[in-house]
């Protein structure tokens, strides 16, 4: 058996940054709606994870990180509503839409952007992890320490809320 | 509407492309489809605020580097902030059992019991302070502005102030202080009175001593009245300034332009529980004009 990583390594400790604080960052975002406030609590756990790099496995790292920083979250803001400032992707079709069309887009993002405010942060976190992170139901299960099944619940119930808030077109 | 059809489809198959082709098909077709489609497409719009990964990595190595310095020093800070919590929660017990602390504010009084059955009604704006372990032998309390003493007999009884000392053993008295005023009337018993000059006075029944910027005056009075006590304040060739101070006490009112008056005295009384009534018996006795307007009085000379 070879030994395990130790995130006392700098390039362990580096990997481990790289592959989840942004994810960790958005999750905390997702729930407070705060990106200042996201990242100060990323760094944070990643400062305790540092301090207690010889305590923790590598493989349990995210697990610690995540704890962290959702404790130090649930300290700092109770459920505030996530307000989500989007960013219109630059594509090169905008030029050709109509400007009517860009309106109607414009605002039919607005009332996604309320309608995803109204979500259980349940709700919001499995929908935006999927749908901005692009992280695949079996890895937000992994992430949230739930099952599956569960997220695949919670993103079913997102959509269905989504289309009530927002109604049909 | 095919709403029954809508319930049996997992959604989130469906996003993830898990459905079976006819599942899928049948989907596409219903009303609902055209609306999840639409927030799943705008949600292709929809991106995470900016995250500089390296910028953060950066103030977090920042921070562990500067780490084991503060480490280092952490421990003896630990010891010495352990260190002076000891000290200040004992200084904290040690003190708040020890002692014990009466104030009254604006109009207020307060009647006090002491461990040894000595009652004390305080006036208002004054402060009185004793130690619960030393009073069972040694009966010393400080004052800070005036109160009515009914002392049990027993030991020496002594209450300090800043200007001067009164021990009794056993009597009632009232002692008043301010900057630089210390008066003090004997009801009943035998009082030592000791101002700031240690100029020492002994008072028997209906006796009154007075310091008033270092001036001693003595008189006698009538010990049946119990003066403020029993809601009027009264005084004898008082200093007009003092009385001026105590409606500003009784009444929580600033007085203007007093410092025109500061050789006037004032023998007479006044209530202690309506504020026209107490002005005009001061005012209009010493004949001067006062303008009362919401809490301001303003004083001018006739």
């Amino acid at each position: 058996m070879k030994p395990e990583k130790s995130v006392c390594e700098s390039k362990n400790f580096d990997a481990l940054f790289k592959q989840h604080s942004r994810t960790l960052r958005n999750y905390i975002y997702y729930k407070s709606g705060d990106a200042d406030l996201a990242e100060d609590l990323v760094q944070e756990a990643y400062i305790k994870l540092w301090n207690n790099c010889k305590k923790i496995p590598f493989d349990n790292a995210l697990f610690f990180l995540k704890r962290v920083a959702n404790n130090a979250f649930l300290n700092v803001v109770k459920h505030k509503k996530v307000v989500l400032q989007h960013k219109q992707i630059k594509k090169s079709e905008v030029d050709v839409e109509s400007p009517e069309f860009l309106l109607e887009e414009k605002e039919f993002l607005q009332k996604l952007e309320n309608a995803i405010a109204s979500l259980s942060e349940k709700q919001r976190e499995v929908f935006l992890l999927n749908r901005i992170d692009k992280k695949t139901y079996n890895e937000i299960a992994v992430f949230l320490g739930i099952s599956k099944k569960a997220v695949e619940k919670r993103m079913h119930n997102a959509l269905k809320v989504l289309r009530k808030e927002i109604g049909d077109i | 509407m095919n709403s029954e059809k809508n319930n049996e489809i997992d959604l989130a198959k469906w996003l993830s492309g898990e459905l079976s082709p006819a599942e899928k098909h049948a989907f596409e077709q219903t009303e609902a489809y055209k609306t999840y489609a639409k927030i799943i497409n705008a949600t292709e719009k929809l991106n995470d605020p900016a995250y500089d990964e390296e910028a953060v990595l950066a103030k977090i190595k920042e921070r562990i580097a500067t780490k084991p310095k503060v480490r280092k020093l952490n421990f003896r800070y630990v010891y010495a902030a352990a260190a002076s919590l000891v000290i200040l929660f004992g200084l904290y017990f040690f003190l708040k059992e020890s002692t014990i602390t009466y104030q009254t504010d604006f109009g207020q009084q307060l009647a006090i019991n002491l461990p040894d059955g000595s009652e004390i009604i305080l006036n208002s704006k004054s402060a009185l302070q004793y130690n619960t372990d030393s009073f069972k032998n040694e009966r010393t309390l400080h004052l800070d502005g005036e109160a009515y003493f009914k002392v049990t007999k027993g030991s020496a009884f002594k209450v300090v102030t800043d200007e001067g000392t009164v021990a009794v053993l056993g009597t009632e008295f009232n002692v008043d202080t301010n900057k630089n005023f210390f008066e003090v009337k004997c009801f009943s018993g035998k009082v030592n009175v000791i101002n700031s000059e240690k100029i020492a006075n002994i008072l028997t029944k209906g006796k009154a001593v007075r310091t008033y910027n270092t001036t001693v005056s003595d008189w006698t009075f009538n010990p049946t009245k119990k003066t403020w006590m029993s809601g009027l304040s009264s005084f004898t060739e008082m200093p007009l300034l003092e009385v001026i101070d105590a409606l500003e006490d009784q009444y929580k009112i600033t007085i203007k332009n007093k410092e025109n008056f500061t050789q006037e005295r004032f023998t007479g009384r006044f209530v202690n529980n309506n504020l026209d009534v107490a002005l005009k018996t001061v005012f209009e006795a010493m004949d001067i004009e006062y303008k009362l307007n919401t809490n301001i009085v303003t004083l001018s000379k006739k």
